[in-house]
């Protein structure tokens, strides 16, 4: 199938198609319009079709026109015929930032990308937690945000934490066979290796913990890791740090401070806590109720290292006393949680504590 | 699972009776997972909604069946998925797979990420290889909510092997959510569907029954049974695979778990709130059942188990009549692993061949297994359909047979 298109348009680069297309190719190819919004659709004229169905007419393909078409199955979509224009929308949306390629009576080929913003943003990391830039010795995972959805199995290729002499220490995270990505692929857990912040284990003996108090490091991520599209990849991305002393006591909420809100605005909740905490976890242990138990719904948002956590209601504070419900299985930074320390002890009994709550009494207004 | 009922191909095409029970919808599926899968006789496609906490019953239009079942090969069955959902095959995950009992086509559940979303998506494989996605919107459906659901929020406990301290890549199961066990596997029976997964706030083995059409009522029970290989009473892993066939003369349910029991359950047995004690009656080895399907093999009712660590095991259903009961003190005490010459215990089957190693596999019509097949030498996932008595492809053997010497010589 469309021999001749394959070797006209291969080598060219998609900016040298974009630039291409407008002029020449529009008359030539009836009106094809590629679509602005990722809900499609791909329109071209019904001439264009010449005898053809629109089904035959007229196919949508996965990535760039030297990948087109041979073997390959159409995207999937429904086509639509008003007036004198073939329409096709995709049964799922066009992924932003992916390259399509739409095949014409099976003989020329366009291609396209749809969502402006995405087309020329890399799919780079945007945040890594903790955001601190001193954590524990002890320091349990990191979080890494991408802009993009990224491809899977390729962290042990492209993350690594550099010590301050600049050596990359490969087996910090260990093996990433079982990567942890959030849905949309575009938050990824790593772990310490437990048996490089545990005391007395073997890696700990051989290899010594991974991050030393007193000393300086870097988690890289580098350049090249590609999107879950291909259409994009990352450049170098670097986090310093420094390492301090690490955590092995509970977390406390006696030692928070809290600063409550004035009644009858939307003024905002604040917890300072005694320690970092799982930046992620802060998202959903921590809930907010009227006096009376019912949640109250909001905004959160974490500063500082993650040691404020700041609560925006929806509404105006309407309770002069409300209470903030703290899960016990919120962990610090180092995995600590309200119940037991990460690194216990064999036969050290856990706290037996559900949740702990804070009454907090609310400004007068 | 996937079950095989040649019965039902030539009968039963016509649809139930919709709108008789209380949950039938005529809005549009709001399925948030496309999970399990499993087909009734008469082409009615459940699908487990381990998100939503739901089963899913659709409606599939009434294909006609096929003169002959034909066998179904596709080469990288993953991006050929992914083609069509307009996505590159590193967004797609491959959940379940089943056929349809008169059609013969095969559907596959998947979840497609793109736009910062995963969505679920159901794939359909006609008889000639062409890929299809399922319009789910156009289809009537029926949803049952199920009762017990677990938690989201509960993860598993990280665990290092024997006295080992966990690995990194044991500490990522503290990240995954028990409730991803609470769908396992579906077998319809009877006008029943059986589910087997985990439930309540403890998260226990619990094997559930409901009617279909939904009626909205339902029974969940939980499962209790002894562990060979473990040497220990069970009651939070769930079923993998099952099965329902008649031993020693009454319905049972023949339940596989992890590492690798074989238990009886009679059907009888499972009424809502009941504590069942399942019948240990096998230990075939260590490893994870992934499907369990009911065939036949040279005229006899077998079953063929595959698993993430093993060879197939078929197992003759009728080994199973009369099969010795294993409980706690019956053998020597401790674990077991496969080196022992104690294992495996009361194994009435057969370990196979089978060339590369099984993602998902189903029943295509009465003669080939539909395998969803990771090469062992590309690492490419295939769609292979093979002759059911010897499943086995040859490209990637190299025996006497392929020197043309050989050949000259006969």
């Amino acid at each position: 199938m469309c021999r001749g298109c394959l070797n006209r348009w291969r080598g060219l680069s998609l900016a040298g198609l974009l630039a291409l297309a407008p002029a020449a190719a529009l008359t030539q190819e009836g009106g094809f319009t590629a679509p602005d919004q990722t809900d499609g659709p791909v329109s071209i004229s019904m001439n264009a079709m010449g005898s053809l169905t629109p089904q035959a007419g007229l196919r949508v393909f996965v990535g760039p026109a030297s990948e087109c078409c041979e073997g390959r199955s159409p995207v999937s979509g429904r086509y639509l015929v008003v007036e004198d224009t073939v329409s096709f929308v995709p049964a799922f949306p066009f992924v932003q930032g992916q390259v399509y390629s739409a095949l014409i009576r099976g003989e020329s080929i366009r291609e396209f990308v749809v969502g402006g913003e995405s087309v020329s943003a890399a799919p780079e990391v945007v945040a890594v937690y903790p955001s601190g830039t001193t954590i524990p010795e002890n320091t349990l995972r990191f979080y890494v945000d991408f802009a993009h959805p990224m491809q899977p199995h390729r962290a042990e290729e492209f993350i690594s934490l550099e010590r301050g002499d600049g050596r990359p220490d490969r087996a910090a995270f260990m093996s990433f066979k079982q990567e942890l990505w959030n849905h949309d692929r575009t938050r990824l857990t790593l772990l310490m290796d437990p048996g490089r912040i545990k005391r007395g284990v073997a890696t700990n003996l051989e290899l010594g913990p991974a991050l030393e108090s007193g000393q300086s490091y870097t988690l890289v991520v580098g350049a090249g890791w590609p999107s879950a599209n291909g259409q994009g990849v990352t450049s170098e991305y670097r986090a310093p740090f420094d390492v301090g002393e690490p955590i092995r006591s509970l977390p406390d909420t006696k030692k928070w401070t809290v600063t409550a809100p004035r009644m009858a605005t939307r003024q905002l909740l604040e917890l300072r806590f005694d320690r970092p905490f799982d930046q992620v976890q802060l998202g959903h242990t921590i809930i907010v109720q009227d006096a009376g138990g019912r949640p109250i719904q909001g905004t959160i948002n974490t500063l500082e290292s993650e040691t404020v956590w700041r609560f925006v209601p929806q509404a105006a504070w309407s309770d002069p006393e409300i209470q903030v419900v703290v899960d016990a299985s919120l962990e610090d930074v180092a995995g600590n949680n309200f119940r037991e320390v990460l690194d216990h002890a064999v036969g050290t009994p856990a706290r037996e504590v559900v949740s702990t709550t804070l009454k907090v009494t609310l400004k007068a207004p | 699972m996937k079950h095989l009922r040649s019965t039902a191909i030539a009968a039963l095409i016509a649809a139930l009776p919709i709108g008789m029970a209380p949950v039938a919808h005529a809005a549009s599926a709001d399925l948030k997972f496309a999970g399990a899968l499993e087909f009734a006789d008469d082409g009615t496609l459940f699908v487990g909604d381990n998100y939503s906490g739901a089963i899913f019953a659709f409606e599939m239009p009434s294909a006609a069946a096929p003169d002959q079942v034909a066998p179904v090969n596709i080469g990288d069955i993953d991006v050929k998925i992914a083609d069509v959902l307009g996505v590159p095959s590193s967004a797609l995950a491959i959940n379940d797979m089943a056929v349809h009992p008169v059609s013969a086509e095969i559907y596959i559940s998947v979840s497609r990420i793109g736009n910062f979303e995963s969505a679920p998506a159901l794939i359909q494989v006609s008889q000639a290889g062409e890929i299809s996605v399922v319009d789910l919107s156009s289809l009537n459906f029926q949803k049952q909510m199920l009762d017990h659901y677990p938690d989201q929020e509960t993860t598993f406990r990280p665990r290092g092997l024997g006295q080992m301290p966990p690995l990194v890549r044991d500490q990522a199961k503290g990240e995954i959510k028990l409730s991803s066990l609470a769908i396992m596997d579906m077998e319809f029976h009877e006008g029943e569907l059986f589910v087997s997964g985990v439930a309540f706030d403890n998260f226990l083995s619990t094997l559930r029954r409901m009617p279909y059409p939904f009626t909205d009522t339902q029974s969940a029970a939980n499962v209790e049974m002894y562990h060979i290989s473990h040497d220990q009473f069970e009651t939070r892993a769930p079923i993998r695979a099952m099965s329902i066939h008649e031993i020693d003369g009454e319905p049972t349910l023949v339940a596989a778990y992890t590492c690798s029991p074989i238990v009886l359950i009679g059907l009888d047995e499972i009424v809502d709130g009941a504590k069942i004690s399942a019948r240990t009656i096998m230990d075939y080895g260590n490893g994870q059942p992934l499907d369990m399907l009911s065939y036949k093999l040279n005229g006899e009712e077998s079953l063929f188990l595959t698993s993430n660590s093993r060879s197939p095991h078929i197992i003759p259903v009728s080994s199973l009549n009369d099969a010795q009961s294993y409980t706690k003190g019956d053998l020597p005490e401790g674990g077991k692993s496969d080196t022992m010459p104690i294992m495996p215990v009361g194994d009435t089957g057969k370990a196979i061949m089978f060339d590369g190693m099984s993602l998902q596999m189903a029943n295509l019509g009465e003669n080939f297994f539909v395998s969803l097949t990771r090469d062992m030498y590309t690492g490419s996932l295939n769609m292979d359909s093979n002759f059911n008595g010897f499943p086995n492809r040859l490209h990637n053997l190299v025996a006497e047979f392929d020197f043309p010497q050989y050949w000259e010589d006969k």
